[in-house]
């Protein structure tokens, strides 16, 4: 499989693997970044990196507002740090000698978990227990066990697109690289006029992949949170025709 | 190897269609947004949701194509 999931090293039967280390490895360059960058924050003088991350996070307030359709303040902290470290992971593969950790199956399943966990916890907090369970039996009680069963079949799909895009792409490079290898070995140098610009085609490819799986899993996850936070039941639509009315 | 080549066909004949799909909606999108400018912002935004969507199809066979590959 991938780079990132092939073990480091062994530890008494436990093996470690790379994605391990590469996601400890990003979440305490941020959580540093973010430290240092609050030390810094001025209101009269904002740096240079203060600004562009202003842009992103009133980028992703206005995101949240539009898809969700409440103030964004409960839901931002998840949703800008999903973003944030889906999109530093998968650039992490840029960096020559490491591998994005998103390429590691098991680091975006427990990526889907947070936000399989997350959307009950935001829907019971937004509408209470009662409302939250009723929308599952919603258009009709025979449709239960389907909306139960999408709920967990786009979990999976949330886990394996993010996978299958990162690491499709350093795949895709190490083939390349192979037949590179292969033709610096059997002396046809004439390959490398061809195969050298298609390595930098598929960088810039999966460079551009990288920013738009990150920007896909969040508008997924906000989907998803907005879905279990605003679907009225019936009643509930009876009650209130005035915010159906807005929605 | 049977397995090597059944899991090659799954890809290739499952993502035949959400590779149309992607492309008519893509295509689709385009047009709306050279009509109405303004509106491009929410017809991006709704588009990769749905591409999302449609792409379910293909991560499904890549999904099956794995478990054929490494499920003994």
């Amino acid at each position: 499989m991938a780079a990132s999931s092939l073990p480091l090293a062994t530890l008494g039967g436990l093996e470690l693997p790379q994605s391990a280390v590469t996601t400890w490895g990003v979440m305490l360059g941020l959580v540093v970044l973010g430290l240092v960058l609050r030390a810094r924050l001025s209101e009269r003088k904002p740096g240079r990196l203060q600004s562009v991350l202003e842009m992103l996070m009133e980028m992703l307030c206005n995101l949240t507002r539009e898809i969700v359709r409440a103030e964004p303040g409960p839901y931002v902290p998840l949703v800008a740090t999903l973003f944030v470290f889906v999109l530093v992971s998968n650039l992490l593969g840029m960096v020559p000698g490491l591998s994005s950790p998103t390429g590691d199956l098991s680091v975006t399943a427990a990526l889907a978990a947070i936000v399989f966990f997350s959307v009950p916890v935001y829907g019971i907090r937004a509408r209470g227990v009662g409302h939250y369970v009723k929308t599952y039996t919603e258009p009709s009680p025979f449709l239960l066990p389907l909306n139960l069963l999408s709920e967990l079949t786009r979990t999976l799909a949330l886990a394996i697109r993010l996978f299958g895009n990162i690491m499709s792409g350093e795949f895709l490079l190490l083939v390349v690289i192979g037949v590179v290898v292969a033709a610096l070995r059997s002396y046809a140098h004439v390959f490398l006029v061809a195969v050298l610009p298609l390595t930098l085609f598929l960088s810039a490819l999966s460079l551009i992949a990288s920013v738009i799986q990150a920007y896909i899993f969040t508008v997924l996850a906000l989907v998803y949170i907005g879905a279990a936070v605003e679907r009225r039941t019936q009643t509930e639509r009876a009650v209130d025709p005035e915010q159906e009315a807005t929605a | 190897m049977i397995r090597i080549i059944v899991a090659g066909l799954t890809m290739a004949v499952g993502s035949i269609a959400p590779a149309l799909a992607e492309g008519n909606a893509l295509a689709q999108a385009l047009e709306s947004m050279a009509r109405q400018p303004d509106a491009s912002g929410t017809i991006s935004r709704t588009l990769f949701v749905g591409l999302a969507m449609v792409e379910s199809t293909a991560i499904y066979c890549l999904v099956m194509a794995f478990i054929i590959l490494f499920v003994k």
